[in-house]
């Protein structure tokens, strides 16, 4: 019996765990920098760089 | 992940690092004439503009060259870039899910996945506190009290690092 509820635990966090997960909402890219609250980022979102993208499978 | 590809985004400094630079490091991280049919993962440089593409293209015909094989035996696709979407927030920063300490301050700083991505603390200290790079400690110790991390945790980034030096 025991290991019955633990099997039927394990399901519903993992169930609860994936619900979660899926639920973030995606977003993207727009062209702007929000990590500002550090020093270094509010310093850095204001340079222009330049943008590489790679696919690395 | 229907019909995305995983991918990284670089914005780069184009007075301190060049797009053939960044190229050249593509170039050594994969096997580009191995099989590369898979959507989700496969090997390729996704260029922005006209000039990406052609120092893209030409930077594969050298890789080509320097592996001594034909260019049409280079598996590597050439693309234009497409709408970029950011993972969710537990794919960003790999290397720092070993470090809980600084991963929760980093989190509670940017709780969401684009601004944790865009971070320029967060992504070099994912580099420091990764593997597979080369690693300037003197330059770390030089630029860590302007990252703005807590007392506490700078004091430990600082004598890791000393210890490495």
């Amino acid at each position: 019996m025991r290991k019955f509820f633990f099997i039927i635990s394990t399901i519903i966090t993992t169930m609860i765990g994936h619900k979660t997960i899926a639920n973030e909402q995606l977003v993207t890219e727009d062209g702007n920098v929000n990590a500002q609250n550090l020093p270094l980022d509010k310093e850095t979102s204001k340079l222009s760089y330049e943008t590489a993208t790679f696919g690395i499978g | 992940m229907g019909d995305h590809t995983e991918a990284i985004s670089i914005d780069y400094d184009p007075q301190l690092i060049s797009y053939n630079d960044l190229l050249g490091h593509f170039w050594n991280a994969h096997r580009c004439e191995r099989n590369n049919s898979s959507r989700q993962y496969m090997n390729a440089v996704f260029y922005q503009n006209d000039e990406q593409h052609k120092t893209a293209t030409a930077s594969l015909e050298a890789q080509a060259k320097r592996l001594g094989i034909d260019p049409s035996k280079v598996k590597t696709h050439i693309l234009p870039v497409a709408e970029f979407t950011y993972a969710e927030g537990y794919h960003q920063k790999y290397y720092l899910t070993r470090q809980s300490d600084i991963r929760d301050f980093l989190s509670a700083t940017y709780p969401d996945a684009k601004s944790l991505a865009d971070s320029t603390v967060a992504t070099r200290l994912n580099a420091y506190l990764g593997t597979g790079m080369d690693k300037d400690w003197k330059i770390f110790l030089e630029e860590l009290p302007s990252y703005g991390l807590p007392e506490n945790l700078e004091k430990r980034l600082e004598k890791a690092a000393q210890q490495k030096r």
